[in-house]
């Protein structure tokens, strides 16, 4: 492996080819009801650069992109482009502009293949010539450096070809201007890289990159310009050399941050452990193989790894829903003897990977989601009938934990933004004093704020004798947070060597199969 | 409230238009269906009778409980196109007990439901199992279910089930002392069938379970989101089976309860398609089981109204399906709308 990342000092920024903005936004409001989401807004984003949009959950970042690519008409306010003013009514319009946005959930059709994928929508003709097609984006691909299998099934791909494709499915519709929200959520640090390494190629190709994502160090690495925003407004819009990382946290929340890690506790009990513990994937391949891991109370570990390399049937195992082989042993019994509503019951808490998908059902209320999973406890339900008083006590408290954002207990979860769902789904899985918490991206999505809130309560649980196994592509988050750091590789787990435990570039290597 | 009254307007706006084109006179039309519904002469000013709204009463006892069969499949989140078949078994099963196991009065009626319910259920669990454990899609395979139901009860009114003697393909009436006859007096009183009270205590016992107990809690989630379910430790499997299964066993009580009370025997045209007409009562009926009372109380109406329509201006009956085709559509159109508005 290369370099994780590219130092800083390796930084080179081409010259800005004009002065004058590109895009420019200038003075933009828009209102949700009684919410101002942006509150005259300006932004100017020069040519062929890459400019970040940082800020907490429910800053306006969104909100500002949604804009600019015709999704919500702004209430005041003006676009311009390239000098020209434009007023979008709907995306098309934007699109016809040269506007691309990859959004956080990103919008591949699984059951198509990478081909169909890429022209849906934007085919061209009425009659597909699919030699010529395939020549046309197999071009396209290799300017940008990417190689696809075009005819495999779009649902297949790992999460940073589905980025890829994406980005590619913009270029293919001509687009100059590329938004891409959290565009490395899902991604390695390796694959971020190679993604940063690539849009820089964009930009320095002419094209104009907006990128919106909470991961500071990306900021100061590879993009130009930075601008902050903080409830609505913009805070300030700085040069990305003449500024600190520590700075740009400040100015994301306000003030300083002053969260402090609890001291790990001395582990207790063995509370979970496996021996020659496999799963068998959806391919029929032995998706996870581990000879021995332990997990004692008190103890955060963190699983560290490539999204692909079993982490996903580690954690169906563990919690019911995927059969394993071996021994897995939570406290004295059998797990593989348990239903899900049993392990549920015997104090395991779940976040799944897709809170949306696994997590929550969008149509229900609120109050409906909080007591989802914990429907059958005492005191919400008796056995056989459901109390609501204690139903909405629960949901109180769950609410409550990280000041998620609600309108009214009645209201669908599907009209809280993304951050909150997160919350509400961490809060609700540590509902009921759970003794082992398996998390699968606990902060996905969250801010600095909220990322810290999720962990410090994390890890004030384990330290009064709750265990986390915690999954995440975010390999900072988990040397931040977690005692003890397993790598998954192509199923294996195995530990970075003593006194490597928290050395990123160990690990790093670790994760790409190498030695430490 | 709004949503209901949207859509009377709604039907009788459409109806003046159908007419329009049928060359009848609007006014004609709008009278007579009221009068229809309503027991009430325009013309003379007076109360005529009951017998209208009995009649509507009547027609909506087998729309409650399929629709609300439909509506618990609808609640796992399948579509049990096959309520049709599923009556027509429940109502072969009850003339069967009726007529050859030998018991009369309440322990006969009580085995013949028994044997109703039982029946329809056999007639879901197919489809429940082949959805469960081989993924088969429940709208074909209970769609062929109803195809075997219907050449089934055909078979057997023309063969073993038939009437001695008789040259027309029906079965023997059962005997009074297991008919479930309407509660009240023709003449002077509305009339209620037994099956329509079953049917709206069955309704308001549903509502109660779906929303104030874990089990119909699980059942609601099972179907809204069945992965998240599967996180939060509901069994979705078993849910699937079994709420296709129950069902099953609410239609075939409907057909139960139907041969009993109304129609008294098994004859061709058993069923005018309530188990069709039950899938848009579920529609329509929204998120509570207490909706599929009104909409089979509008279903009911529309149907009746048309009937008294056709003999005052010769507007043919059928516009009341026409209609109620279109109430589907703009409840479907409305609901639409409501989940991508943001």
């Amino acid at each position: 492996m290369r370099h994780l990342r590219s130092s800083k000092s390796s930084k080179v920024f081409p010259v800005d080819r004009s002065n004058a903005s590109f895009i420019r936004m200038q003075g933009i409001t828009k209102r949700f009801g009684n919410v101002t989401a942006n509150a005259s807004v300006d932004l100017d984003v020069a040519k062929g650069s890459i400019h970040a949009i940082v800020g907490e959950n429910g800053a306006g970042k969104s909100t500002l992109m949604r804009i600019l690519y015709g999704l919500y008409k702004p209430d005041s306010g003006s676009i311009s482009i390239d000098g020209e003013e434009k007023s979008f009514k709907s995306p098309q319009d934007a699109i016809a502009s040269g506007i691309g946005m990859v959004s956080q959930h990103y919008a591949i059709i699984p059951e198509l293949s990478c081909i169909d994928n890429l022209i849906l929508g934007a085919e061209g003709s009425a009659l597909i010539d699919r030699n010529t097609i395939i020549e046309r984006a197999t071009n396209l691909a290799s300017a940008l450096g990417f190689e696809f299998d075009w005819y495999a099934i779009a649902g297949d791909m790992s999460p940073s070809a589905a980025q890829k494709l994406e980005i590619a499915k913009l270029l293919w519709r001509e687009s100059n201007i590329l938004i891409l929200d959290e565009p490395t959520a899902m991604l390695s640090p390796e694959d971020s890289a190679a993604l940063y390494t690539n849009l820089r190629t964009l930009a320095d190709a002419g094209r104009t990159v907006i990128v919106v994502t909470h991961r500071l160090e990306e900021v100061m690495d590879y993009c130009e310009r930075v601008t902050v925003m903080r409830n609505g407004k913009v805070v300030a819009n700085e040069e990305t050399a003449q500024t600190t990382s520590k700075r740009l946290a400040e100015l994301i929340v306000g003030g300083e941050l002053t969260f402090e890690r609890e001291r790990p506790a001395v582990p207790g009990r063995v509370s979970l452990s496996l021996r020659e513990f496999s799963v068998q994937g959806d391919r029929g391949d032995r998706a996870v193989d581990i000879n021995a891991f332990e997990l004692r109370e008190s103890e955060v570990v963190g699983v560290a790894g490539v999204d692909g390399n079993g982490q996903k049937e580690l954690i169906e195992s563990l919690i019911g829903i995927r059969p394993y082989l071996g021994v897995a042993k939570y406290y004295d019994r059998e797990l593989g003897g348990l239903s899900v509503a049993q392990r549920l019951e015997d104090g395991l808490a779940i976040v799944p990977e897709d809170r949306q998908l696994q997590g929550l059902i969008g149509s229900w209320s609120v109050a409906d989601n909080a007591i989802l999973g914990l429907h059958r406890r005492q005191p919400i339900s008796n056995g056989w009938r459901m109390d609501r008083s204690a139903c909405i006590a629960v949901t109180e408290d769950i609410v409550r934990r990280f000041s998620t954002k609600v309108s009214s207990f009645g209201a669908p979860i599907a009209s809280l933004s993304g951050g909150n769902q997160q919350r509400f789904v961490v809060a609700r899985a540590l509902e009921g004093s759970p003794k082992l918490l398996i998390a699968f991206q606990p902060a996905r999505g969250l801010d600095i704020r909220g990322s810290s809130e999720v962990y410090a309560e994390i890890r004030r649980r384990c330290s009064m004798g709750m265990c986390a196994l915690i999954v995440s592509f975010d390999l900072d988050e988990l040397l931040e947070h977690c005692d003890r750091i397993v790598v998954m590789f192509r199923g294996k787990a195995s530990e970075p060597p003593h006194g490597l435990q928290s050395d990123r570039h160990a690990v790093g290597r670790m994760m790409v199969g190498l030695s430490p | 409230m709004i949503r209901v009254a949207l859509l009377l307007s709604f039907c009788i706006g459409t109806l003046a238009l159908l007419l329009a084109v049928a060359g009848t006179s609007g006014f004609d039309v709008v009278r007579s269906f009221f009068e229809g519904i309503s027991g009430y002469s325009l013309e003379r000013s007076e109360f005529v009778g009951y017998g209208p709204i009995s009649e509507i009463l009547r027609r909506m006892a087998p729309l409650v409980i399929t629709g609300l069969a439909v509506f618990i499949a609808l609640q796992v989140g399948l579509f049990n196109i096959g309520a049709e078949g599923q009556l027509k078994v429940g109502g072969l099963a009850a003339v069967f007990v009726a007529l050859f196991v030998g018991v009369d009065g309440v322990v006969g009626v009580a085995l013949a439901v028994l044997a109703a319910i039982v029946a329809g259920m056999i007639w879901a669990i197919p489809a429940g199992a082949i959805k469960v454990w081989r993924g088969g899609h429940e709208v074909i395979t209970t769609i062929m279910l109803n195809n075997v139901a219907a050449h089934f009860a055909s078979y057997l009114i023309a063969g073993p089930l038939k009437k001695p003697g008789s040259s027309e393909a029906a079965s023997d009436f059962v005997s009074h002392s297991m008919r479930l006859s309407a509660i009240g007096d023709p003449g002077r009183t509305v009339t209620l069938q037994p099956a329509l009270i079953v049917g709206v205590l069955l309704c308001i016992v549903a509502a109660w379970w779906l929303v104030r107990t874990p089990s119909g809690f699980e059942l609601r989630a099972s179907g809204a989101n069945p992965i998240a379910s599967l996180f939060a430790g509901i069994s979705v499997r078993r849910f699937a089976f079994w709420g296709l299964a129950a069902s099953g066993g609410i239609a075939g009580l409907a057909g139960g309860m139907h041969l009993l009370g109304q129609e008294g025997r098994f004859a061709e045209g058993f069923s005018p398609g309530f188990g069709f007409d039950s899938l848009g009562v579920a529609l329509l009926a929204g998120r509570s089981p207490l909706g599929i009372i009104p909409a089979a109380l509008l279903f009911a109406a529309i149907d009746q109204g048309s009937l008294r329509t056709q003999v005052a201006t010769g507007l043919p009956k059928e516009i009341s399906a026409v209609i109620q085709g279109l109430i589907i559509l703009i409840v479907a159109v409305m609901r639409y709308r409501r989940s991508f508005a943001r």
